[in-house]
């Protein structure tokens, strides 16, 4: 068992002696949960809007104010025709114009239904299906206040239902909340799989591998000690976040942190498999960086991390079941929002466990052939 | 000698090994005895397997068939133990070139259980003697060829092997730095070691006690190098001669002839046994070849190596 810790010793002084390495190692951190925590962000609010007014009157302007005053749309450009529409919708400028035709104010009062037009940027669609919601919701705040008062006036009492949302886990509906786990999972997935691979290239690589061989250390010793400093970096890296996520963005930690890391461990296990897997099919240390990108990358676009597993093609759901990221996602985002514990999340454990144990000893026996 | 070799133990028994890489056959049924105590050189031009075959005797790869023994330990069934018997060193520099000398040396102090309490008195024995140690904090890649060497001697004897396998140890090294490495080597075989050397140098040979022809993956013969002299087909004659090569053109298609080497100024003929040389002589003068200093002179190894290819 000494043997192990003498090679992670040497792992450390090497990890050390390399400059680029430690600054690597926490700003790729900070970098990465900055850029995700600030821009990933899929709140949407402060929309750039250009409104065309035609009827000119106090209602249409009421109509138009109560739009800045839902906090989600800014006023920016006032247009004076139609002809400007599609210049201000084209230059990107607006995200959406709200067209008040004449004769808005005169068929309200004379009690007809009247209309307005919306148009709305359409190129980004998922942007563009959050503003048609605010619109419509706005809309329908100010035609039901023109009903009731109305009703108001004639004495009629009126039955309505009225709906109270509430977002449970996440009260504010923040994104940074939700994206704040995700990036310990990246963060983990990639640092791990990257520098294992890296590491027992470079031994391969070097010629370094050959002098080992002779020495009385057995394969599994050679291989802890070569994985085991970058479990514990790759752990170093997620406390790292995990404690960003808390004090910089806020992240409220709902559920057991101790649960967390303890599962993480297991995650663990899945990438530094995949690190030694890969280092068994590369010859070069940029060989090995490249395949982790090109296996990484799949794994983070599909694991659910920002775009919603639901969403994806049949086919293509039934593939993210084996991809190791998507249940520590679900893990990591119960534990932080909802508060879960182990018993509600036995089964993506078990699953997560299974991958793991699968790609640990698929290459392990790789590399064991390949020592050859 | 055959005296010592019926008494002494066999150190290194290597048993018809065979081992092949894809279509080539890098090591053929290939037999070799090395005795306790003895200084063995594999001497072979490249690519005749000498690399494949030093690798399988450390068990580093294993063979397709056949047996190495390490002081009668299966080194593929016993691995572990048979390794701590064995020192060994490849061909191209294999330590971490981000460590320094001393970091390098204790890691694999570290690896061979070498005791604290006689550790330090060996590394710092083995640095003064190898006048490694003003550098012991220089990291293994600001090292010259021939300090990198010696520092890699030094992680492969650090645990005091009783058998040493170096492959090609001073190709590509300095000669002061080869003398500084003989020196140690020769002190460990004074010590009772166990050497073996691969090498293409036919004077590094020369140093040990016994060569091993190797060609083709095959051991052609064992010999000392006096006696390997001996197995000589034929004598060798130098001559100067103002023009070598084409002297050596002129005369290679005598059928008494059996090989040539040129040099700058002289050329080595291997001729069958009891060749008329005046005959050779007369046809270089006709050709308008001076020839000066016609004499017979003992084979080097390389001559016997040539002379042996030729059988």
């Amino acid at each position: 068992m000494k043997a192990i810790l003498f090679i992670i010793k040497k792992e450390f002084l090497q990890v050390a002696r390399d400059k680029a390495f430690v600054p690597m190692l926490f700003l790729a951190p900070i970098i990465q949960t900055m850029l995700f925590g600030y821009t990933v962000a899929t709140n949407v609010d402060n929309i750039s809007t250009a409104v065309l007014d035609q009827d000119k009157t106090q209602d249409s302007r009421k109509f138009i104010q109560s739009f800045s005053n839902s906090g989600y749309f800014r006023l920016r450009y006032y247009l004076q025709s139609v002809s400007e529409i599609d210049s201000i919708m084209d230059s990107g400028k607006a995200k959406l114009v709200i067209n008040v035709p004449k004769g808005f104010a005169l068929d309200l009062n004379r009690n007809k239904p009247t209309s307005i037009q919306v148009i709305i940027d359409g190129s980004d669609s998922s942007t563009a299906n959050v503003i048609m919601g605010y619109t419509k919701d706005i809309i329908q705040k100010n035609s039901s206040k023109i009903i009731m008062e109305l009703l108001k006036k004639t004495g009629i009492k009126t039955p309505s239902i009225d709906s109270k949302f509430r977002a449970w886990y996440n009260p504010e509906l923040d994104s940074v909340n939700y994206i704040v786990p995700g990036i310990i999972c990246t963060i983990i997935a990639i640092v791990t799989t990257m520098l294992t691979s890296a590491a027992i290239v470079r031994e391969r690589e070097k010629g370094t591998l050959e002098q080992l061989m002779v020495t009385p250390i057995t394969p599994y010793q050679l291989i802890l000690g070569k994985v085991l400093p970058f479990m514990i970096i790759g752990f170093a890296d997620a406390i790292f976040v995990l404690l960003i996520g808390m004090f910089w963005f806020k992240v409220p930690i709902h559920g057991s942190v101790a649960l967390l890391l303890g599962l993480a461990i297991i995650f663990l296990f899945n990438t530094l498999g995949m690190g030694i897997l890969i280092s068994t099919v590369s010859k070069t240390q940029q060989q090995a960086m490249m395949t982790t990108l090109f296996l990484i990358i799949p794994w983070i676009v599909l694991s659910g991390f920002i775009f919603p597993i639901e969403n994806m093609p049949k086919i293509i759901q039934y593939f993210t079941y084996l991809i190791p990221l998507r249940y520590f996602l679900i893990i990591i985002r119960g534990i932080v929002l909802k508060g879960l514990g182990i018993s509600m999340l036995w089964h993506h454990v078990l699953a997560m466990s299974i991958l793991g144990t699968t790609i640990l000893a698929l290459s392990i026996t790789r590399f064991h052939k390949r020592l050859e | 000698m055959d005296s010592i070799e019926q008494n002494a133990k066999i150190s290194i028994l290597a048993e018809n090994i065979t081992k092949r890489f894809d279509d080539l056959i890098a090591v053929d049924g290939l037999n070799l005895q090395i005795y306790e105590g003895e200084s063995f050189a594999l001497l072979g031009p490249d690519g005749a397997g000498k690399t494949t075959t030093m690798r399988l005797l450390c068990g580093i790869i294993s063979p397709d068939s056949g047996s190495v023994m390490i002081n009668d330990m299966d080194i593929y069934k016993h691995g572990d133990k048979a390794r701590e018997r064995i020192g060994y060193m490849p061909q191209r520099f294999s330590l971490y070139e981000n460590l320094s000398i001393l970091q390098n040396i204790n890691f694999f102090s570290d690896l061979y259980n070498v005791d604290k309490s006689i550790r330090h008195k060996r590394i710092d024995e083995y640095l003064e003697f190898t006048r490694l140690k003003p550098y012991g904090k220089r990291l293994a890649k600001q090292l010259s060829g021939g300090m990198r060497q010696k520092l890699a001697l030094i992680c492969s004897i650090i645990h005091n092997p009783p058998i040493l396998l170096l492959d090609e140890p001073t190709s590509g090294v300095d000669p002061v730095s080869r003398r500084d490495f003989w020196k140690i080597l020769h002190r460990l075989l004074a010590e009772g070691l166990t050497l073996m050397i691969s090498t293409p140098y036919m004077d590094e040979a020369e140093r040990c006690n016994k060569i091993g022809l190797i060609h083709k993956g095959k051991i052609l013969l064992v010999d000392t190098p006096t006696g390997l002299k001996k197995q000589m087909l034929g004598e060798v004659v130098e001559m100067k001669c103002n023009n070598p090569r084409q002297a050596s053109e002129l005369i290679k298609s005598n059928e008494s002839v059996l090989s040539i080497q040129t040099f700058s100024d002289k050329i080595h003929i291997i001729l069958k046994e009891n060749t008329d040389i005046q005959e050779i002589l007369s046809h270089l003068n006709k050709r308008n070849i001076n020839v000066s200093d016609v004499r017979k002179v003992s084979p080097s190894v390389e001559d016997a190596f040539i002379s042996r290819l030729i059988k």
